[in-house]
């Protein structure tokens, strides 16, 4: 395990953001995944995000449905991606009032807690616009992944 | 003569040195763009040939594109970028394929579309890097490595698209039936390991890393999510020559922040 992520999130808490998205899933076929790096690099944090949302394909949901929290660590940045069939339902600073509830938290330490939350409020969003469906397929792990 | 042409060559390479600068740009009416000027004129030309007839005969598409460095990027994420700024591939069939090689940095990365991934995985790619290319490169040919690795990823495909009917000789439908097997395997590897917690990083599998070439202990590879962005396309071929990338890639929206 990464040093860096450890620095976020003990393993428990990890585990428990894991449940979380399973749990934020339980309602909706939306797809949430979590992304954490070292650094950006030279790309913008929102340009970096995009990125692995195509690395990770999450662009290849059926809806067109994934959301990504993008975070990279020792820069103190954190992104969200949004695919095109969620990104045209919601209100135009949705995503931008999720960021910032997270970063209220992070500011104070509470990497965990401020994660939980932007997964859960997403979770309340993918539910309202894309009801799951009885034939639902988990389509992306719920498992955090770093790179 | 050859320093003519190499003068020639001269503004196009100092275009784009850096792989950050192919996003902004448009995709090239050819396969083999060599910006960092590591092949001569005749072997860019040969791979051009060898690309192209593939694609005319297959449908897919196949570039290789040569820059001095990413920038310091990582070199998986920004082919896959490129690959889907340019929209290389087939439109529906997201079946192209993009090798990058960062001379400078001495790193290579092969990113394909969706189309491709079921033959082309990132196993595969990563041993065609590691068994076809990186050899040749160690021994001092750029040329003699994209060729071996052009021609292994051919067979990697044979035998998956239209116009294999006729190709396939006793030797490559041995390898077609190998390939198969290993397809088979690696799914069943990528399912298990889906399924066990704490098991692949994401439980998504891994990508070709970058690879570090002629420093004795030869390449590190770095563990990576997983693979292939979404570029799809529609290019037109017409029999003079490449006809050009197009299609649609990754849209949505995001916002951001820093704490």
């Amino acid at each position: 395990m990464s040093d860096y992520v450890r620095s976020l999130l003990s393993e428990e808490q990890e585990q428990s953001l894991v449940d979380a998205i399973t749990k934020a899933e339980l309602h909706t076929s939306g797809e949430i995944r979590i992304h954490l790096e070292k650094s950006t690099g030279n790309s913008s944090a929102e340009q970096r995000a995009k990125q692995w949302f195509g690395k990770l394909e999450m662009h290849k949901t059926a809806e067109k449905n994934g959301v990504l929290f993008y975070l990279a660590i020792e820069d103190r940045k954190l992104a969200l991606w949004s695919g095109e069939g969620i990104n045209g339902r919601v209100p135009a600073n949705f995503w931008q009032e999720i960021i910032d509830l997270m970063i209220s938290e992070f500011k104070v330490g509470h990497f965990s807690e401020g994660l939980i939350a932007g997964v859960e409020k997403t979770g309340k969003a993918l539910g309202e616009f894309f009801p799951r469906k009885d034939d639902d397929v988990d389509e992306l792990s719920n498992e955090i992944s770093k790179g | 003569m050859k320093r003519w042409i190499l003068l020639l060559l001269l503004p196009i390479s100092l275009f784009a040195q850096n792989a950050q600068d192919l996003l902004n740009t448009q995709a090239p009416k050819r396969l083999v763009s060599d910006y960092s000027d590591i092949l001569s004129p005749k072997e860019e030309a040969y791979l051009e040939n060898l690309l192209l007839d593939y694609a005319d005969t297959t449908s897919t598409q196949i570039a290789i594109v040569t820059v001095a460095t990413t920038g310091g990027d990582n070199i998986n994420l920004i082919t896959a970028e490129i690959a889907a700024n340019w929209k290389i591939g087939q439109q529906g069939k997201d079946n192209g394929c993009l090798i990058l090689v960062a001379s400078g940095d001495r790193e290579i990365s092969i990113q394909n579309g969706y189309g491709l991934e079921p033959y082309l995985t990132d196993f595969t790619s990563k041993q065609i890097i590691e068994n076809d290319i990186l050899p040749e490169f160690k021994a001092g040919s750029y040329f003699k490595g994209l060729v071996a690795g052009s021609n292994a990823i051919f067979e990697v495909l044979n035998g998956t698209y239209e116009g294999k009917g006729g190709r396939s000789s006793g030797n490559r439908s041995r390898k077609k039936n190998f390939g198969k097997l290993l397809v088979l395997i690696i799914f069943i590897i990528i399912y298990l390991s889906r399924n066990s917690r704490g098991g692949g990083g994401g439980g998504g599998g891994y990508r070709t890393g970058p690879f570090w070439w002629g420093m004795g202990s030869g390449y590190t590879m770095g563990s990576m999510g997983r693979s292939g962005g979404g570029f799809g396309g529609g290019g037109g071929f017409s029999s003079g020559g490449f006809g050009g990338f197009g299609g649609g890639g990754f849209g949505g929206g995001g916002a951001s922040g820093s704490w």
